[in-house]
């Protein structure tokens, strides 16, 4: 993995590339869902912070991305528009959801994780890796030329996925 | 100091209270350590949220640091974040115990709770300022303290923010300790309509 192919994506936002790029992310309570087609070596990245768009913003939605029940589909759109692939062709991965400011009134990470899980099996997308819940952030690389994501949990070592 | 490093400038009220907090924080964090400390105001702007992360993550990739975020409540709400990059959270600690530099060497519940009263210390004296100076009636809750990568710790502190507003207005200052070379951060995001609120407050005060 050449780290010099990174391309950060921040909170809230979709990044979409092809290989070598290597996509990155750090999560706390938002997850990342990591799309890829291993038969073109192209895909994206779904940074979300909240489960569902209409709970906070009522009809407007001003940001797919934020969500993700708008943004995991808007993901897709953009790697079939761009790449001309088909919904088939794709797996997925998800990482985050953790509690790192240990709240107990609302557990935002254990509903993103849920509301991912729920879209994914809705879109008919296998769900090929996944660490998600704890206390500690996550760190992500996905590399694109590969298909796999090298995932560290804060102050443990790094996982293959 | 820079005002619109990326994206555009805050209103002049919001710049002066800004200033006026930065200089009221040096003040007590130097009190409070009993070593000179000098806060500087780096960067205040409106940028978008999704931009402002990859930034701050791009300049700062992989830094492990203790974070301690304060909700302030009230007429003009915001969020505020203090954190230290590990070594920093270490002499800090020392500073605050007042006992000799180099004493601390492990993230235990000293640290935790030292970093947790420099942020507790500091929102109270952003608080002040809106209090004080601009009759704005605002009140800190109790600090959440993390130990965790730079870029968790950012992702937590904008989420609220972040599910009401794709623009987000940031203050970022850095931390000058006198004979350590110490490197901490403060952040201000105000919640979406603070900066309003603070205009309203200031116009009626001139």
């Amino acid at each position: 993995m050449n780290i010099e192919n990174r391309v950060l994506v921040g909170v809230g936002d979709i990044k979409i590339d092809k290989a070598p790029a290597v996509l990155s992310t750090f999560l706390g309570s938002c997850i990342a869902v990591c799309l890829y087609s291993p038969s073109r070596k192209v895909g994206g990245i779904v940074h979300f912070l909240l489960p569902k768009a209409r709970e906070m913003q009522g009809e407007k939605i001003p940001r797919k991305e934020k969500y993700a029940d708008t943004g995991i589909p808007e993901l897709l759109r953009r790697l079939k528009n761009v790449f001309n692939i088909e919904k088939d062709d794709f797996v997925a991965k998800m990482f985050g959801g953790a509690n790192v400011l240990k709240m107990v009134n609302r557990r935002v990470g254990e509903e993103n994780t849920a509301a991912a899980r729920a879209i994914l099996r809705e879109l008919k997308i296998a769900v090929v890796g996944a660490s998600t819940g704890g206390e500690r952030g996550y760190k992500i690389d996905f590399d694109l030329a590969t298909g796999k994501v090298f995932c560290q949990v804060f102050n443990e070592e790094v996982k293959e996925y | 100091m820079d005002m619109s490093a990326d994206g555009s400038r805050p209103n002049k009220a919001v710049e002066l209270i800004i200033q006026l907090s930065v200089d009221r924080v040096s003040q007590l964090l130097s009190k409070f350590i009993k070593v000179g400390a000098q806060i500087s105001l780096e960067k205040a702007y409106v940028t978008d949220l999704s931009e402002a992360t990859a930034r701050v993550n791009a300049e700062d990739v992989q830094s492990e640091v203790i974070g301690s975020i304060v909700d302030v409540t009230g007429d003009a709400p915001f969020k505020f974040l203090f954190y230290a990059d590990a070594p920093a959270c270490l002499t800090l600690t020392d500073l605050v115990l007042q006992r000799k530099v180099g004493t601390s060497t492990d993230f235990d519940i000293y640290v935790q709770s030292a970093m947790q009263e420099i942020g507790n210390i500091l929102a109270s004296g952003v608080c002040s300022v809106f209090a004080a100076d601009f009759n704005i009636r605002i009140k800190p809750t109790p600090p959440k303290v993390a130990h965790d990568f730079l870029g968790t710790i950012l992702q937590e502190f904008v989420m609220e923010t972040a599910a009401e507003s794709d623009q987000v207005l940031i203050v970022e200052s850095r931390f000058h300790i006198v004979r350590y070379n110490l490197r901490c951060n403060m952040f201000i995001l105000p919640s979406p309509g603070t900066e309003g609120v603070i205009n309203k407050f200031f116009l009626d005060q001139i």
